[in-house]
């Protein structure tokens, strides 16, 4: 069933902004998925690998991809992988990472940092 | 304005239900789209039902230097209480801010109830003075912030049983007022209206009594009245929450040698507690052993109910570091958690929340 679908997505013509980068990389999923399933520090070092390597469009353009394919466990990985990006990184990170910016008045973002001070410590480096 | 770039919402929200309590602070500090996003009743509601809400205990923990045997720690009488959080799945140990007039640590003796997010910090003596307050103070888990409620009507109150029924209310029963009188009287706080109402009076004065929610009703074990100063009771009564009424007095329904302290309502709607070296469940009328306690604990400190684990913490011998242990109840199998010395002191009360 998998490859009636993937074969469906690159048929069908609102999906020819499929690189072969992304093809190379959600066609394999499923077997990479069932190898390393077991295996949770393999997991870890994958999502390090993809948080690196592929910049925060391309990880949007995957999950739009396991999305299509209904395939519910690289969709659920990379959900992880996105609030994982965010885990104990600075507010500043965050907002490049997303390409976002604030748009919060200066008085209500000073009072922001102020109030919360505490929570945005020992943050990792950027 | 989209939450995340190039993604549907729904998809997003996926996204952002997934990060962990303590990066919602930073998620709230990114634009407004997202401060709207983390503050919405349906992201938590969402959060939860998908199985991506966090179970914790929160502690009112005695803070342990980490250079300082514990032998030094007998000479500090007094140590200072600050709140530690335990995450059940995660088993990551943190600690929460405290409150700006909070600066010599958490009220001795206080009580703590879980409500939504919202921490309920009751009671106890200031720090400094040792003065009897009937403060009332809240943490919400994810705002960060905390606020202040309307103080516990009455006299002064030591020693109380305090319990949250996980909706929206916080019960409270028994203690002693200024004179040492055990108290006959109880009360209810409603965290959202932020509103005291007052109970019928218990059959009994119970000082030092333990609080449970269980089965729909609210009970308060043990105690002793006045004339009975340190004998405990074995005796329980329950308040019906829908008759506004308390049952009759169950007397013998602890044993010998139970601490009602240790007494806690499991989401099986069965009760636990320690009694000597085990842990027991009632069934029907009498105490069923389920478990032995592993030798390490021989003083507990505490004991909590959290997802189908029994969270049980103790030392080997007074003032010596504490060690925490999961009991999987059903299995019956004992799990040693990593405790580190920072997370190792004496703990005076808790409470369950999932966020």
């Amino acid at each position: 069933m998998k490859f009636c679908t993937v074969k469906q997505y690159f048929d069908d013509e609102n999906n020819n902004n499929v690189t072969n980068g992304i093809a190379t990389t959600v066609i394999p999923l499923p077997n990479k998925h069932l190898k390393i399933k077991a295996n949770n520090k393999e997991m870890e070092q994958y999502e390090q690998e993809l948080l690196r390597n592929v910049m925060p469009q391309e990880l949007t353009k995957l999950i739009l991809a396991a999305n299509y394919l209904n395939f519910k466990e690289a969709l659920d990985f990379f959900c992880r992988t996105v609030a994982n990006a965010i885990q104990n990184k600075s507010v500043d990170y965050v907002r490049k990472f997303f390409g976002l910016e604030s748009d919060f008045e200066p008085g209500e973002e000073e009072k922001l940092c102020k109030e919360f001070a505490w929570s945005f410590e020992g943050v990792d480096e950027d | 304005m989209e939450l995340i770039s190039g993604l549907p919402e729904d998809i997003a929200r996926d996204c952002l239900i997934r990060v962990s309590y303590e990066q919602f602070k930073t998620v709230s500090s990114v634009c407004k789209r997202w401060m709207k996003e983390v503050e919405l009743p349906e992201f938590h509601r969402l959060r939860k039902s998908t199985g991506h809400g966090q179970k914790v205990i929160v502690m009112a923990q005695a803070r342990v230097e980490p250079d300082w045997s514990f032998g030094l720690m007998k000479c500090m009488i007094h140590p200072a209480y600050r709140l530690t959080v335990y995450e059940s799945e995660t088993c990551n140990w943190m600690e929460l801010p405290l409150a700006p007039s909070m600066s010599s640590g958490l009220p001795m003796f206080c009580q703590l109830a879980g409500v939504g997010s919202d921490l309920v910090v009751m009671g106890g003596w200031d720090p400094e003075t040792w003065r009897v307050s009937n403060s009332v103070f809240i943490y919400n888990l994810v705002s960060a912030t905390w606020r202040r409620g309307v103080d516990m009507p009455g006299g002064p109150r030591t020693f109380f049983g305090c319990v949250s029924d996980q909706v929206g209310m916080v019960y409270v029963a028994g203690g002693h007022n200024d004179e040492k009188m055990a108290l006959r009287s109880a009360v209810v706080y409603d965290v959202t209206k932020d509103e005291w109402a007052v109970l019928p009076d218990m059959a009994m004065g119970r000082d030092e009594c333990k609080a449970i929610f269980h089965a729909g009703k609210f009970h308060v074990i043990g105690g002793y009245y006045t004339e009975k100063q340190g004998r405990f009771e074995r005796s329980t009564e329950a308040f019906d929450v829908a008759t506004w009424q308390w049952g009759q007095v169950e007397d013998d329904f602890l044993e010998d040698g139970m601490c009602p302290r240790t007494c806690v309502d499991g989401d099986d709607e069965a009760v636990y507690m320690c009694k000597g070296d085990d842990i027991v469940t009632k069934e029907g009328s009498t105490w069923q052993l389920i478990a032995k306690l592993p030798a390490e604990l021989c003083n507990i400190t505490y004991v909590a109910t959290c997802h189908g684990k029994l969270l049980v913490i103790g030392s080997p011998g007074f003032s010596q570091p504490n060690i925490a242990y999961n009991l999987e109840l059903k299995t019956n199998t004992w799990t040693r958690l990593e405790t580190p010395i920072k997370f190792s002191g004496h703990v005076q009360s808790g409470c369950y929340l999932e966020i």
